[in-house]
């Protein structure tokens, strides 16, 4: 969803803003998905935020690392796409779906083996170092923890 | 260099009160013989120091919930300390001075008079540019512009809050497609409205609360709080009369003026554990 | 020897008694200096923000407009280089006040202005008066372009 670069004119200083956040986010996201936990110490500031989701209100990069970790274990496939992305001022959005099998336990309910796949919208707060301050979340905790087998289908 | 004691109860006021929206403080703040010579027209008059002072942070956070206070500077003299600020808001809850969101984002200045006693706000005069900041709101909006994309999205959510569903003819494309559409909903205009009438039905003191609104090329994001009482009832679940509030995250795409496709993310599990259908975790 | 917020707050005080309630422009030269700017509210009155003239005007408009202007001080402060100052503007609007014809209503509206002083003038204003109240009291209903 980037928009075209248009090479003839000077971007000014608001889209160049843009760009670079989205480029810190995708570089987040790419960090992720590969486990790569020394880019979080790069990318995440120390005094960083989160709030909503699955993870509360946790501060810093450990603690964002060592929130994906049930993740990663449940799911050693787990992977996260970046959908749709949006940047506006000093904000980007993410729209994603995560999908992977479920091979491992999650909060102490056996795997199920089979494919899981939910959605979910992410926010991130970028400081003018380039560093990810603030994260906002909602995801489809519900559509996830019943496909996982930890809470029963509801209705 | 340490801030006064005077200034401190008023940056306290600022930060906590407006900015944070934490009304518990004001009986600390506010001496019970407290004057107001800048009450709004409208503002509580007659009620207590609370509610007359609980007042004004309630109409600035109602109509812009992002709404931030920065103190340029205070001038204290005696018992007064004179007071300039900043205001920075984003024009996504209610209407202000009888203009309706459009998503404008805004800054005007304020100036104020306050005096202190006993370690307590006890008279205020207050200015704040009325005019530059309802000049800002009502600004005309360009089309074909993100700020046009963000005013659909603010209309459209405060039309849905006030639960005008017809307005969605005038927001919403026939063709629209809701890619989380709730179970069994209908595609296009009528099943949207299905579903927010469903959550009508079931919370009808239901309202959304923008808190921040993204907006690139044809896309826009809006993430905020949802609040409602549970009275009727709800995805076949009994009511129980409990006052709910719960995360929304929304992606709307916006082609030629109208929302043409939607997506939501919405802490679902979280409503459930609050009905006490869901042990808490 | 009065302190230096002292002297501010009464050349401040003089020249609202001066310049805006006398009609004395000239001691606008002795009060505010040359390099005078000032910070007015949004969609004030198309008066200079620089300069001396920038006060020579806004008192040449209002006094015409509103000839029995008067501003009367509620309360002043002063701390460091600053002065703020609350005062009451009252008068009648019986002549044309820019582009808006007389009213003949009694006008009564608050205002209130920082001043920055150096060497005990003038040198800086920020000032919000209701403008919105004065407009309304004059038959005017402002309105923002929409």
């Amino acid at each position: 969803m980037s928009s075209p670069q248009q090479q003839e004119q000077p971007i000014d200083p608001e889209q160049a803003r843009v760009k670079r956040n989205r480029d810190i986010v995708h570089h987040y996201y790419e960090a992720v998905n590969a486990k790569k936990r020394e880019v979080f110490y790069e990318i995440v500031h120390p005094n960083f935020v989160n709030h909503g989701g699955a993870s509360g209100d946790i501060v810093g990069p450990k603690a964002l690392i060592d929130s994906l970790d049930p993740f990663y274990q449940a799911m050693p496939d787990w992977h996260m796409s970046e959908d749709y992305v949006l940047a506006q001022g000093d904000r980007v959005g993410s729209r994603g779906t995560i999908t992977g099998t479920h091979l491992g336990s999650f909060m102490g309910v056996p795997p199920t083996g089979k494919k899981l796949s939910w959605t979910g919208i992410i926010i991130y707060r970028i400081d003018d170092d380039g560093k990810i301050v603030e994260r906002w979340q909602d995801f489809d905790a519900m559509g996830m923890l019943t496909q996982m087998g930890v809470i029963p289908p509801m209705g | 260099m340490a801030e006064s004691q005077k200034k401190q109860v008023y940056r306290r006021f600022v930060e906590e009160v407006i900015n944070k929206g934490n009304l518990s403080v004001i009986p600390e703040l506010y001496h019970p013989d407290y004057l107001d010579h800048s009450a709004p027209p409208g503002a509580a008059h007659g009620g207590s120091v609370y509610e007359q002072v609980a007042a004004i942070p309630k109409m600035f956070r109602g109509a812009f919930p992002d709404v931030h206070f920065t103190i340029e500077e205070m001038i204290e003299d005696g018992d007064w300390v004179g007071t300039r600020v900043t205001g920075r808001a984003q024009h996504i809850g209610r209407p202000f001075m009888g203009v309706e969101p459009s998503g404008h984002k805004i800054a005007w200045s304020s100036l104020g008079f306050f005096r202190i006693q006993d370690g307590k706000i006890i008279e205020h005069f207050g200015q704040p540019d009325l005019l530059g900041l309802r000049e800002q709101i009502s600004a005309p909006i360009e089309k074909g512009t993100l700020d046009e994309n963000r005013a659909i999205v603010t209309r459209y959510v405060y039309e849905v809050n006030m639960q005008n569903y017809n307005a969605l003819d005038e927001f919403v494309d026939p063709a629209f497609v809701d890619h989380d559409p709730m179970p069994n909903q209908k595609p296009g205009i009528p099943g949207l409205k299905d579903a927010y009438r469903m959550f009508s039905d079931a919370f009808p003191d239901v309202w959304f609360t923008f808190e921040d609104l993204i907006a690139e090329n044809d896309m826009v994001i809006g993430r905020g709080v949802i609040e409602g009482t549970h009275t009727g009832e709800f995805m076949g679940l009994k009511p129980t009369n409990k006052k709910i509030q719960w995360t929304v995250t929304r992606m709307f795409r916006v082609r030629n003026g109208k929302v043409s496709e939607g997506w939501i993310n919405f802490d679902l599990l979280s409503v459930y554990q609050q009905m006490g259908l869901i042990p808490m975790r | 020897m009065a302190s230096e917020q002292e002297r501010n707050k009464e050349l401040v005080l003089k020249m609202y008694e001066e310049v805006w309630n006398k009609g004395n422009l000239d001691f606008i030269k002795v009060a505010v200096s040359p390099a005078f700017k000032d910070h007015p509210p949004t969609r004030f009155f198309p008066v200079p923000i620089r300069g001396q003239e920038a006060l020579y005007e806004a008192a040449t408009h209002f006094r015409a407009g509103i000839p029995d202007f008067h501003d009367e001080m509620l309360h002043i402060v002063a701390e460091g280089d600053r002065v703020m100052y609350l005062g009451r503007i009252t008068g009648t609007h019986t002549a044309p006040f820019f582009e808006f014809p007389p009213s003949y209503n009694k006008i009564s509206v608050l205002g209130m202005n920082v001043f920055r002083l150096e060497n005990g003038i003038i040198f800086e204003r920020w000032g919000i008066f209701d403008v919105m109240g004065m407009m309304q009291q004059m038959g005017v209903v402002p309105s923002g372009p929409r």
